[in-house]
């Protein structure tokens, strides 16, 4: 040990170390300039895009895409005027709803944006355009090019998009300058659509989608390519040798203690030198925390100091990365994905809404306003059934993972308590019956927030018991599962269609980080029933295009009229009302479609559907609301 | 502020330690004084009065008591009981109230106040103070800023240990850090970092969700497992506090004592409270054991002053009556061993064995008392444990409770209650190799710690509606 001492400290070896040392120091900064090439360059930053208001002579404003926090916007451009999106928004949905978006040069359309919900919204914009007819990207190229330097180039490649999805980019360039950057997502289109794409927009015929990217693969080339696209392997390999060859340079010159503070130091230096302006965050699609303001109204702020808290975790650096290390972790480790709106499970193959069942506290508002709707309808001599549909988390706790904080205690058996006060038993609450029936089969979607048809029929025999202890029902067969021919099917909901649709769970796994679905996601058998002897017929009366309110023509034992005011929830329903009833009407309150705004804040059940009930001349009226909306009853009783 | 929070980390502390290095040596201690003054006014900025109340109280108390040839004893029981009243007040005063209103029927009304963060273990170190100056076992301290210091002093103000006045007075006085220090403060901030971040919170999280079910939905096994991760969230919180604290304290030149010494291998309850909580028991030891005799005294007196003792060890750990009771659930169980002697006792693997799970049982029972807010519920939750209490068949079962993470989190925290990692981190006789890959293996700690905080401000927004 001794004699290893001495040799290190001997002077010809401290001048060796000293040499490895600074060598070692610079390997340290190509590796460096390396990442931030790979990380970086290749990633196009905005700031250098050039922003040219002549663009809107190429090109059509062909969609906008709006992610907001309430509700629905109604959102005006040049020529166009109105709700453009009826859709709800999805913040990942809508992202990639079409797999190809021209990044860059949308400035120069002005797009105004009106909130038509009362209060503040925040809402992320994004335009996506198509070229005009006789119009191409080499033609604007071209001219782009020539008003900057005359020596742009198109470039094309295959790159690995952030959410690892494979990505075929094709970039008009002046030098390192990125003048516009068109991306195609060959995961959302088939190839074969990408080559009906090329050839329509940029003229390219006759190119089978293989051979393009072959040929982009070529043009990339070997190592280089192999180099992007596993920038990652590459980074941590030669990160590890360099960690590795350092550490063993500083041991030998007994510098560690050194090296080692001056490493801590960085790393507790650079957040906060690094901390950012940004006022939203696309990731979690929330407006960041503002300046904290030491005084307010002349008076010194109480709040200062929680508020710099706030302010300093949401813009210190290296958050984002930080969080998505910490996702990662989770996913490899828990095999959960969480992604602002969904977790999914990995391991049980379940989506379920991030943040469990939050606890909700009665609203006296809401149960006065649901007395008041039952009065009103009593006075016309109409019956009213609630039906609560629970949240998926309650029942499938154990799928959920860790979300069974508050299950017990988080105000669901105060909201049945005040619910019973004023329904009776004309309260359904299917709780129970749904617990034990998922032992059966699913009583939800493993990949939506909906309840099965199975889970619907549960709850509709419970319905059917209560309808026939008050005398509303006589006939019980069509509560009864003999009425239907029960099949299983790998039906998955719309939900997890690729296109866009009613369902808004975050089912689309793009935002799941995935690369295809799961077989245990996907590969499940739901229970579906049909009428086993009885047709009945279903009528679209109120809109064709939106399918908001159906007539039932049924051949059921009963003579009471049905109306049923639902959200997404009552779809399930459907078989059963016709085999039930003799005549019934289902009417979707949340029918996006016909009535702007929100559809839980602002639809008015009372005033709006009215009309529907009494012209319907209905006996009784059956509402189903999802536990979720409890607290707002009130809203959606008053509609104010 | 807490030391595991984004702010303390990555704001206060290289700021608070930039200055203090920047500064001449003579100026170090107001910084330090400034740095903890805002560091105790970030919470409740209001609250600095009563700091400096007490650091007045004290200093003109100890000072009094110094310079006085007669009525010494008259000055310090005065300080001590305008320590103690600001105590009680702040603390005790509604609980106080309630028990009075409750058993005299009368009608004391509550005080709208919150508890000053930490008021419990300055105002020991206060009371340490002067009751040192008393004993004539250090000098009386005549510049305020280095008391104040001393009260103040940010590492150890909001969770202890409580620091000795003695121990520190040299050190208050004139003090040197090598670079050895302060890489020693440096691994222990962290391994209480990750303590806290990757351990303790994540038990705790279990803990919660258990605690949080209704007698009825809890099963045996669930419970049973709800109190050990509860048994390791404070052990790992308290004591990864702690080696922040003495980390910190590193940094600045500080040595301060240890304040656990892996309390869970005890054999008996006695050891454990030789190995928990160091600094309290010492304390408690030094400051109202002996002075009531100790174990120099008849039997029956002794088991008095060890009733006492763990009656005080309960009330200052909170104003509940599960707290006392906790309290009394120690004691009893330390005159138990007295009585028969179970302490002392040593035998064959078997019988060390089974001292282990005797103490580990009366630890975790312990625990609940502590965990819980009513007697009621602990009993319910022991009842709970023991299979006693009647629960619904389709309660959750613990797989909910518990993912992979927080698997691997109980497994490593079982370890790590074990002294079978001790020194690897932070012993500088460690050959050369593990010095720098414990280093290494500590950056990767604290990165992962940072990507905790982070994700604590992690909030996406859900705007989705049905």
């Amino acid at each position: 040990m001794m004699e290893r001492e001495a040799c290190h400290n001997h002077p010809q070896m401290k001048s060796k170390i000293s040499i490895l040392m600074r060598l070692w120091l610079v390997a340290v900064l190509v590796f460096v300039c390396f990442c931030l090439r790979v990380l970086l360059v290749t990633d196009a930053d905005d700031s250098e895009r050039l922003v040219l208001p002549e663009v809107n002579d190429f090109l059509d404003l062909w969609r906008i895409d709006v992610v907001s926090n309430d509700g629905l916007l109604n959102v005006e451009t040049p020529g166009t005027t109105g709700v453009v999106s009826s859709e709800r928004t999805s913040g990942l949905k809508r992202r990639w709803l079409d797999g190809v978006a021209v990044r860059g040069l949308t400035k120069g359309v002005d797009v105004e944006i009106t909130p038509t919900v009362d209060g503040t919204v925040t809402c992320f914009i994004r335009g996506e355009y198509r070229f005009k007819e006789g119009h191409s990207l080499p033609q604007l190229v071209d001219i782009v090019a020539a008003k900057v330097d005359g020596s742009a180039v198109v470039e094309e490649r295959l790159s690995v998009d952030y959410r690892n999805a494979k990505r075929i980019d094709i970039q008009a360039k002046a030098g390192r300058r990125i003048l516009l950057s068109v991306q195609f997502m060959p995961h959302v289109y088939s190839e074969e659509e990408v080559r009906i794409l090329l050839a329509k927009w940029f003229g390219v015929k006759n190119v089978p989608a293989q051979a393009i990217l072959f040929c982009r693969r070529n043009q990339i080339g070997g190592f280089r390519y192999w180099i992007i696209t596993n920038r990652a392997i590459v980074i941590v390999v030669v990160g590890l040798f360099l960690v590795w060859l350092g550490i063993g340079l500083f041991m030998k010159s007994g510098r560690w203690k050194i090296i080692y503070l001056s490493m801590l130091a960085l790393l507790m230096v650079m957040p906060l030198l690094l901390c950012n302006n940004q006022t939203h965050s696309i990731v979690e699609k929330r407006k960041l925390a503002t300046t904290p303001q030491l005084m307010q109204d002349k008076k010194l702020n109480s709040r200062f100091p929680k508020e710099v808290e706030q302010w300093f975790g949401d813009h210190i650096g290296f958050r984002n990365i930080a969080i998505e290390a910490y996702k990662w972790i989770n996913k490899r480790v828990n095999s959960i994905v969480s992604m602002g709106q969904g977790r999914w499970n990995r391991r049980t193959g379940w989506v379920f809404r991030v943040g469990g069942v939050p606890k909700r506290s009665v609203d006296p508002h809401g149960i006065e306003a649901l007395t008041q709707y039952r009065d009103w309808l009593y006075e016309r001599g109409v019956s009213l059934y609630l039906v609560i549909v629970p949240d998926k988390e309650r029942v499938y706790s154990c799928e959920a993972d860790t979300v069974g904080v508050g299950l017990s205690c988080d105000g669901l058996s105060d909201w049945r308590e005040a619910l019973e006060g004023v329904l009776g038993n004309r309260l359904i609450l299917p709780l129970d019956a749904l617990k034990s029936g998922k032992t059966t089969s699913y009583v939800y979607f493993k990949t939506s927030h909906h309840w099965s048809q199975f889970g619907a029929f549960l709850a509709w025999r419970k319905l059917g018991e209560a309808m026939h202890e008050n005398g509303d029902v006589t006939d019980l067969s069509g509560f009864s599962s003999s009425a239907y021919t029960v099949e299983r099917s790998r039906f998955v909901r719309e939900d997890f269609a690729m296109n866009d649709s009613l369902g808004i769970t975050a089912t689309r796994y793009f935002g799941l980080g995935l690369s295809g679905a799961p077989s245990n996601m996907l590969n499940v058998e739901y229970l579906y029933y049909s009428p086993a002897t009885t047709k009945f017929t279903k009528v679209n009366y109120l809109h064709d295009d939106y399918h908001c309110g159906f007539d039932f023509s049924g051949a059921g034992g009963n003579e009471t009229r049905v109306c049923v005011l639902g959200n997404s929830h009552s779809d399930q329903l459907d078989p059963f009302l016709g085999s039930s009833f003799q005549h019934a009407r289902r009417v979707r309150y949340n029918a996006i479609g016909l009535y702007k705004g929100d559809p839980i804040e602002q639809s008015k059940l009372k005033k709006n559907f009215a009309k529907d009930v009494l012209d319907y001349r209905a006996d009784v009226v059956v509402l189903v609301l999802a536990e979720a909306d409890l607290s707002r009853v009130r809203n959606l009783m008053m509609g104010e | 502020m807490l030391f595991s929070s984004l702010i303390f980390v990555y704001f206060f502390l290289p700021i608070t330690i930039g200055i203090y290095w920047s500064v001449p040596r003579s100026l170090r201690n107001v910084v330090l004084l400034l740095a903890s003054l805002v560091f105790y006014a970030w919470g409740e900025p209001t609250y600095v009065i009563i700091m400096f109340l007490t650091i007045s109280v004290n200093y003109l108390g100890a000072l009094i008591v110094d310079k006085v040839e007669r009525g010494q004893r008259i000055a310090l029981a005065a300080t001590i009981l305008a320590n103690l009243s600001v105590l009680v007040y702040f603390k005790y005063f509604n609980f106080l109230a309630e028990n009075l209103n409750a058993v005299f029927n009368t009608n004391v009304d509550f005080v709208k106040v919150i508890m000053p963060i930490g008021i419990s273990f300055y105002t020991f170190q206060s009371l340490c103070y002067v009751v040192d100056v008393y004993r004539r076992e250090v000098p009386v301290q005549c510049d305020i800023t280095k008391l104040a210091l001393y009260i103040s002093f940010f590492p150890q103000l909001v969770a202890g240990p409580i620091v000795k006045y003695h121990d520190v007075a040299a050190e208050i006085e004139n003090r040197s850090v090598s670079i050895d220090d302060f890489c020693y403060g440096i691994r222990r901030f962290i391994i209480g970092l990750a303590k806290k971040m990757l351990i303790a919170n994540t038990m705790g999280s279990v803990a919660d969700q258990i605690f949080a079910q209704s007698f009825a939905d809890t099963p045996c096994p669930t419970a049973w497992i709800g109190a050990v991760a509860y048994a390791f969230q404070i052990f790992y919180d308290f004591s990864g506090y702690s080696d922040m604290a003495i980390g910190l304290g590193r940094m600045f030149g500080f040595h301060f004592l240890e304040n656990f010494n892996y309390p869970y291998i005890s054999k008996s309850i006695t050891e454990f409270w030789r190995r928990w909580h160091i600094s309290l028991s010492t304390w408690f030891r030094d400051y109202l054991y002996i002075p009531l005799g100790g174990n120099r005294v008849s039997p029956m007196r002794l088991y008095g002053n060890l009733f006492i003792v763990f009656l005080t060890t309960g009330i200052w750990h909170g104003a509940a009556w599960t707290f006392i009771f906790w309290g009394l659930w120690h004691g009893a169980f330390i005159l138990f061993e007295r009585v028969t002697g179970l302490h002392k006792q040593t035998g064959s693997r078997m019988i060390t064995l089974a001292h282990h799970f005797y103490t580990c049982l009366v630890v975790l029972f312990g625990w609940i008392f502590f965990r819980s807010d009513t007697l009621s519920q602990a009993f319910g939750y022991i009842g709970n444990m023991l299979c006693l209490m009647p629960t619904n068949p389709s309660a959750i079962i613990i797989p909910c409770f518990v993912d992979n993470m927080e698997k691997i989190v109980f497994v490593v925290a079982a370890i790590l209650s074990m002294p079978v990692t001790k020194g690897w981190f932070i012993s500088e006789r460690r050959p050369s190799w593990q010095c720098v890959l414990g280093d290494v293996w500590l950056m990767v700690l604290f990165l992962l710690s940072s990507m905790w905080m982070v994700s604590a401000t992690y909030n996406p927004f859900i705007y989705f509606r049905f």
